[in-house]
């Protein structure tokens, strides 16, 4: 057996070991009470309260959707995540918990993970299969059906938190347009701007991905938000260092990363 | 089922995959790669089954309220839509050999209905634009009255008519987009790739069990 | 009781009901398709102008890959983009590979041979400048494998075995290392192309996209991803560069009026905005 890195990888075979490492050593500081890393506060995450307190006051439903992403996509991970959190909460205060998605594989997940949470809140009752509805794997025909979901049930709530493209707009203007707060989040950095420019509250890139991890506040979950922020200021100094390098004309160092 | 084929199972399986596949992406040995590309392709098998599942909840769904509610249009119209076609390009395809990615009446059908409702759709979105930029360019603080000149000058610099105005807008534009844009998402791009690399590591070591779709 | 005071101008501007601003964007949208007005497109763009200078200096017989990932909706900026791309590579005698990473592009790269060539499988350099693969699955993984080995896919788009066909003879190494550039045409994302093809193997890469996807674009530029058509603009500007104008072309009026209406009322509202918040103080 003949084993090899291939070509152009090294350096990032180096870079995967460094950061499994750096991830695992936070988890495991974060768990001992060595480091107690401070996490900045999230408004989105935090307005989550608001926005089912607001759906309850009103008697009008939640809209929850993760866009158009599979269950592969770390964005939809991300919004299931959430989605837990805010589906238990709408079942303890009654109210209605609207699910909607495109692709069909976040079907049986969203199904077992909502079915749970209303179980979890002591209301299995109330969990309607009705209520988590696959629109349809087009883009546009996902957003028009997203869109009139929004305005006939006037939701008091839209959360946008997952992948998104260019339905990000069609939705976040349905959802003004039912006069329904708006919190949305997604990694597709051409895709914030719209978000806030119409939502109220906006999760950009990361924000989206570790919501999950925010909301739990377990040590384990919190030290691998730490250990990304290290890996964060590894990736500066060594910009920097780059940066030195070229503005002195020599390109070894850049040529040692792109091994 | 039992906890152990619910939670336990499918965490090792990703696990024991993950590094497989990683090892793939970085390796090159005949086999590991030829067992990856044989995972890959099982993967896009098992997600296009999924369709299969949201298509007989779809039925069963929609089956139910034309069965109560005779009436219901919509629902008789989407039942129609979803089968026929499916019935018809699976036909084609299992007596006549004519796959329905080039059969004739199934493309003429994409090509007559769904390609020109997506585009009209998508252009929906020029007026909603319109209405975001109205309503939320608004100069209330440093910040917003920041992302107003950008956005307009972007929006001129793009456009012919901008450059008839004042022939600065495009230079400033491209000033814009090559220092500000550039740095913006590269940003955004490498915070989202650590913030994924946590998620994922959170995955790995079972602390994030929403893939799987039990709660807590 | 007491009475409502009407609104001033000033709060009827901060407060516009939207659909005269939806009515406005319609007229301003559609009069110049209907009666084109001929704004002047001004200068080319960096971008566009890296593109084709890029593909202007490649030796006749160079292998350009189109990678067609357009859905429907984003056709009417990088379809246009894509012919005139097409175009400018017939009359440089470069040969192209084209084939679609999502099913509903497929279309797409017929129409593109329709167009240009006026055939596509019918034509005479049919398979030996131009071949059709048709639908790749799997995006960065299917591009991958096209990469590694160009005789992936067995057979054409329309069932031609690969390897009879005169454009995959003498092929130096068979892999991407043979291509000159991978143009990619869409509104998702270029990073799995560079990824997959710039990074691995040294080509080049090219971008006829959707302009939402320009800023996604622009930490590539101009070192892995040589020019791109940014748009509606960056096609009309590269219609007019190969002496081919088309649809993008014919919709800059309507961009120019289109973006002018967005910029006034964004002026009309702030001015609104802050009279009537005088006003009030």
């Amino acid at each position: 057996m003949s084993l090899s890195i291939r070509p152009t990888y090294v350096g990032s075979a180096v870079i995967f070991m460094v950061s499994i490492v750096i991830m695992f050593l936070s988890i495991y500081l974060t768990k001992k009470g060595t480091v107690k890393p401070k996490i900045r506060k999230l408004p989105g995450m935090d307005a989550l309260d608001e926005a089912i307190g607001r759906a309850t006051e009103m008697g009008r439903p939640v809209h929850y959707t993760v866009g158009l992403g599979g269950v592969g996509d770390s964005q939809v991970i991300a919004g299931l995540s959430i989605c837990q959190y805010v589906a238990k909460k709408c079942a303890e205060y009654g109210v209605r918990f609207l699910f909607t998605f495109a692709d069909p594989s976040v079907e049986p997940v969203a199904r077992d993970l909502i079915k749970s949470s209303y179980t979890m809140a002591g209301k299995p009752d109330e969990y309607k299969p009705e209520n988590v509805i696959w629109l349809s794997n087009r883009q546009f025909a996902y957003a028009t059906g997203a869109m009139g979901l929004i305005l006939r049930e006037k939701v008091a709530a839209n959360l946008l938190l997952g992948y998104f493209a260019a339905e990000s707009l069609i939705l976040a203007e349905a959802g003004f347009r039912a006069g329904a707060i708006q919190i949305a989040g997604t990694t597709n950095s051409y895709q914030i701007p719209f978000f806030i420019a119409t939502c109220d509250y906006t999760l950009i890139s990361e924000e989206l991905i570790t919501a999950g991890a925010y909301v739990a506040g377990t040590p384990e979950q919190v030290g691998t938000i730490f250990g990304q922020d290290i890996m964060r200021l590894i990736g500066l100094i060594l910009t920097i260092i780059g940066l030195l390098f070229w503005a002195a004309g020599n390109r070894w160092f850049y040529d040692v990363l792109n091994i | 089922m039992s906890i152990v084929i619910r939670r336990y199972i499918p965490w090792i399986l990703a696990v024991i995959l993950t590094f497989f596949m990683a090892l793939d992406t970085l390796v090159l040995e005949k086999n590991i790669n030829a067992y990856a590309e044989a995972i890959r392709k099982a993967q896009a098998i098992i997600g296009t089954h999924a369709v299969i599942i949201s298509i007989t909840l779809f039925t069963r769904i929609h089956g139910r309220r034309v069965i109560k509610d005779p009436k219901r249009i919509e629902s008789w119209i989407l039942l129609i839509c979803l089968w026929i076609p499916l019935i018809w390009g699976l036909g084609r395809y299992a007596f006549y050999g004519v796959k329905p990615t080039v059969e004739p009446s199934i493309q003429q059908v994409f090509s007559a209905i769904v390609s020109p409702g997506d585009s009209t759709i998508y252009s929906i979105l020029v007026f909603f634009i319109a209405s975001a930029a109205y309503r939320a360019f608004r100069a209330r603080s440093m910040e917003a009255a920041i992302l107003l000149i950008a956005g307009s000058i972007c929006m001129l610099g793009n456009a012919p008519v901008g450059e008839l105005i004042w022939s600065g807008f495009v230079p400033l534009k491209d000033w814009i987009n090559n220092v500000w844009v550039r740095a913006e998402a590269r940003v955004i791009i490498i915070s989202g790739l650590l913030a994924t690399l946590a998620l994922y590591v959170r995955i790995l070591l079972g602390y994030e069990r929403g893939w799987m779709g039990r709660g807590e | 009781m007491e009475s409502k005071k009407p609104m001033t101008i000033w709060e009827k501007l901060e407060n516009m009901d939207v659909r005269y601003i939806y009515l406005l964007m319609w007229v301003a949208i559609s009069l110049p398709i209907l009666r084109p007005i001929g704004i002047p497109l001004g200068r080319y763009s960096i971008e566009t102008l890296g593109l084709y200078n890029f593909i202007d200096k490649l030796p006749p017989g160079s292998i350009v890959v189109f990678i067609d990932d357009q859905s429907p909706a984003a056709a009417a900026e990088c379809h246009p983009a894509e012919i005139a791309i097409f175009q400018h590579c017939v009359n440089k005698g470069l040969k192209v590979l084209f084939y679609a990473s999502r099913a509903e592009a497929v279309p797409f790269i017929e129409s593109t041979l329709q167009k240009v060539l006026g055939a596509s499988k019918d034509h005479p350099d049919y398979g030996k400048k131009y071949v059709n693969l048709g639908f790749i699955p799997q995006y960065e993984v299917g591009l991958a494998a096209l990469a590694a080995n160009m005789f992936y896919t067995v057979k054409d788009a329309y069932g031609n075995d690969i390897k009879t066909l005169p454009f995959f003879q003498n092929l130096p190494t068979g892999t991407a290392k043979d291509w000159a550039i991978v143009i990619y045409y869409g509104a998702s994302s270029v990073d799995w192309v560079v990824r997959q093809i710039t990074d691995v193997y040294g080509t080049k890469t090219g971008g006829g996209v959707a302009a939402v996807l320009s800023s996604r674009i622009y930490p590539y530029f101009p070192d892995k991803v040589v020019g791109f058509t940014n748009g509606l603009k960056g096609a009309a500007e590269y219609e007019i560069l190969v002496k081919r104008p088309g649809d993008a072309a014919a919709g800059m009026d309507a961009q120019s009026l289109g973006h002018l209406v967005i910029v006034i009322f964004i002026i009309l509202g702030n001015l609104g905005y802050f009279i009537s918040k005088r006003r009030r103080m």
